[in-house]
């Protein structure tokens, strides 16, 4: 067979390609696509010149195959690699998270284009970041696949069982905090919160272990936990601009827990505060951040230390210094406010309190003096406010001067927290207050309302049992499976009648008025709690009852299975 | 009726003094998981045109595109029934093994009542689902560290811990809050034994409270 001469050029002969067997030009390289019913290769070519259409069938299709898959392959290890890149892995463990997508596709990976190839490019990854304790969300690995948390999560599970993974670690929330303290624009783009960022960074690792300490974090997403923790340092530092809302959105986290998670914290905190601060009766979760400074020295002092009576005293004398510090109010605004020869920071402590007390006991102030002390006050206010020396700004200053104090303090903190520690190690701090998780509390809450529930419709019970006969067969109220219904067929007969007063009344054989399938009842259960009488879950208690419930069981609340179970049940002998 | 009135008063005014004693010698932990779901197989060995039994109940629903089965339900014992073209049929949302039998033979009545010959065959109790509250909160990060080999802690995904116990093989949810879920039993002493087998552990794991100063 002879060689053709390429058109293009005119000179060159054209041959095959020995690997892709493309038709090209010797000498000016032009590729001629002659169309597959042409196509010849070398090796389709029989001894005899002729052409073997099987070898040449079988060569033109498997090297374009093979082009195909190479070329997908390619791709999906491109956008692997990509992605892994974009979540933080090195480039030896991008490596590793697309050997790992090829063991769990057998080496398909996934097609360019198709939404499973960026869901399991992020699985991979995240795999990969937790098995070696790098800070990777789910939510963030979800959101840069362009998929849901659930759906990625189940496919990270399929992937780590069908490569038989060992167990992954827990999440590591120091790491997490500080690639989210350090990572956040938010806070890097202030010059106030690069300045800070390594004191909200400890402070944030000590509020961490706090949060920890009092169950904050056991359950739930750790995201808006440490968002919360990262807003509330911030804002203790006085950084401007930052906002809860703000480190979510940098974090991936949702803002509605994120903003629950930072209202636990303050609540928290300002229970920490009435446990151990002198003035704690005052402090509320609008002044918190006034006395978180104090507060935050004072639980790091008491999680680094022995809570002796020797602790406690040695700390005292410097209450007045703290008081003096983190005033809001400055010494010449002060000054007004003092009807009495200014006293020494010494007069403020504690040891000089008795003496002190009596030596303002003692003072004779006429109305006349206090009213021209205030008068001076609100005029010296307004003259300053005009200057622009009250605000913010004046604020601001104080809360830094507080954070830089809190400095050899933190030190001391971040030495305790090792990037081997496990949370659960790193939890066993003392700083003075301990709180049960919120869900516990939530549910001992109920069940003591349950239990007061239960108790009134035992005794509402009792009086009608223990009702003189006269009455008894006046309202014909006995006891009896049948009249435990009444309460609620009665009431809608009553419906149009007087509304009882109270419980005392309901349980003289008048029955409640106020139940939930009225119009009026209805209004009200939706409103809240009734403002009298009883409703519908007193009346499904005193069924359950007079039915035969376990009182411990109508505590938990599962009305519909206990009625179910006892009232609306014919099998009667399978109870326990 | 007298004495049905009587005995009822009797039964009301024992709960009323607080209801029936535990078993120590059975739980010796004190609690006694509480069923919340059966669930339940029977065949009924006979084709059925679930077309037909979806147009003449009223109770039920069919919706082929959706899912390949009728769904049915009788109020008492509130279940709910999944009835398949070949015959075989799943019981679902009682709260007792006695319960979810008698629902399974109403729904086989039922079907008989629309004209197939529906029998009773291979009844069986397929999974049983309890739950309790141990009343203390649980340390699920000491657990998951301790037990790495059965639990599965992932507050990402589910707040819970994830228990799978290898004997009886059964599957726990802990919570932090001290409520537990225990699932994936045949017969309802394998709920108690599993319960009283991670009543230790839970101890063990239990937040000691450190009140005050």
């Amino acid at each position: 067979m002879e060689p053709s001469t390429c058109w293009s050029c005119g000179e060159g002969a054209v041959v095959a390609d020995p690997d892709s067997g493309v038709l090209v030009c010797t000498s000016c390289g032009r590729i001629h696509d002659t169309g597959s019913s042409e196509f010849v290769h070398q090796a389709a070519c029989t001894d005899d010149g002729g052409f073997d259409l099987r070898a040449s069938s079988y060569i033109y299709h498997q090297p374009s195959e093979s082009q195909y898959r190479d070329q997908k392959l390619a791709a999906a290890t491109e956008t692997i690699t990509s992605i892994s890149t974009r979540l933080g892995l090195s480039a030896s463990q991008a490596a590793a998270a697309v050997a790992m997508a090829k063991s769990a596709t057998d080496g398909n990976l996934a097609t360019q284009g198709s939404a499973f190839l960026p869901a399991l490019a992020s699985a991979c990854a995240f795999l990969v970041a937790r098995s070696r304790r790098l800070p990777l969300s789910l939510s963030e690995a979800a959101e840069t696949a362009y998929c849901g948390v659930a759906p990625l999560a189940d496919l990270v599970s399929r992937i780590a069982s069908h490569l038989e993974l060992q167990p992954l670690p827990l999440f590591d929330y120091a790491a997490a905090l500080e690639r989210a303290v350090r990572n956040s624009p938010t806070l890097t783009s202030s010059d106030d919160g690069r300045e800070r960022i390594e004191v909200i960074l400890s402070q944030s690792r000590f509020l961490l272990r706090c949060a920890s300490k009092w169950s904050l974090t056991t359950g739930r997403y750790p995201l808006p936990l440490i968002a919360a923790v990262v807003a509330f340092a911030a804002e203790v530092n006085g950084v401007p601009s930052v906002t809860v809302e703000n480190i979510a959105r940098d974090l991936s986290a949702r803002l509605h827990t994120s903003l629950r998670r930072y209202k636990e914290l303050v609540d928290a905190l300002v229970r920490v505060a009435q446990e151990l601060l002198p003035w704690g009766a005052d402090v509320n979760a609008k002044n918190l951040l006034l006395n978180a400074p104090v507060l935050l020295r004072l639980m790091e002092m008491r999680s680094q230390s022995d809570p002796s009576e020797q602790f406690l005293e040695s700390f005292i004398p410097d209450i007045a210094g703290i008081v003096q510090a983190h005033s809001s109010v400055d010494d010449d605004e002060s000054k007004y406010l003092q009807v009495a020869p200014q006293l020494d920071d010494d007069d403020l402590d504690s040891s000089n309190s008795g003496q002190e007390g009596k030596e303002l006991v003692d003072l004779k102030i006429s109305e006349e003096c206090l009213s021209d002390a205030y008068q001076n006050v609100l005029k010296r206010l307004a003259q300053l406010q005009r200057l622009g020396k009250v605000g913010k700004g004046t604020n601001r200053k104080n809360r830094r001067i507080g954070g830089l104090e809190l400095e050899p303090w933190l030190d001391l903190v971040d030495d305790d927290w090792t990037k081997d520690m496990v949370l659960e190690d790193v939890i066993n701090i003392d700083v003075g207050f301990d709180a049960p998780p919120p869900s516990f509390t939530a549910g001992i809450k109920l069940q003591k309302k349950r239990r007061a529930r239960i108790e009134a419709a035992k005794r509402r019970i009792d009086a009608i049992r223990k009702a003189p006969v006269g009455r008894e067969n006046n309202t014909q109220a006995a006891p009896g499976k049948e009249d435990t219904c009444l309460p609620q067929k009665l009431a809608s007969k009553k419906r149009g009648k007087k509304r009882i007063a109270g419980n005392d009344r309901a349980v003289n054989g008048e029955l409640p008025t106020e139940m939930p399938d009225g119009p009026g009842g209805e209004k009200k259960r939706r409103k809240g709690a009734p403002t009298d009488g009883i409703d519908w879950e007193d009346c499904v208690i005193e069924l359950l009852l007079l039915h035969g419930a376990n009182e411990e069981e109508i505590e938990q609340g599962q009305y519909r299975r206990l009625l179910e179970l006892h009232v609306f049940c014919a099998v009667t002998n399978g109870r326990r | 009726m007298a004495d049905a009135a009587a005995a009822d008063a009797a039964a009301a005014a024992a709960a009323l003094d607080g209801g029936e004693p535990v078993d120590l010698s059975k739980h010796p932990s004190g609690i006694v998981p509480t069923l919340q779901n059966i669930v339940s197989t029977v065949n009924l060995d006979c084709k059925l045109d679930l077309k037909a039994i979806a147009l003449q109940a009223r109770n039920a629903e069919y919706n082929p595109k959706r899912f390949a089965a009728v769904i049915m339900r009788i109020r008492e014992p509130k279940t709910t029934a999944l009835i398949f073209a070949s015959g075989k049929m799943v019981c679902t949302g009682a709260k007792s093994e006695q319960q979810s039998k008698l629902a399974a033979r109403k729904y086989a009545r039922i079907i008989q009542k629309l004209g197939f010959p529906a029998k009773f065959k291979d009844f069986k109790i397929q999974n049983i689902v309890g739950s309790c509250d141990v009343k203390f909160p649980i340390r699920l990060e000491g657990l998951a560290y301790s037990h790495g080999a059965f639990s599965s802690y992932e507050p990402e995904l589910f707040p819970g811990l994830i228990y799978r116990m290898k004997q009886p093989k059964i599957v726990l949810l802990i919570f932090v809050s001290g409520k537990i879920v225990l699932t994936g039993a045949k017969v309802r002493d394998e709920t108690y034994t599993a319960f009283e087998n991670i009543y230790p552990v839970l101890t063990e794991f239990r937040k000691v409270q450190q009140w005050g100063v």
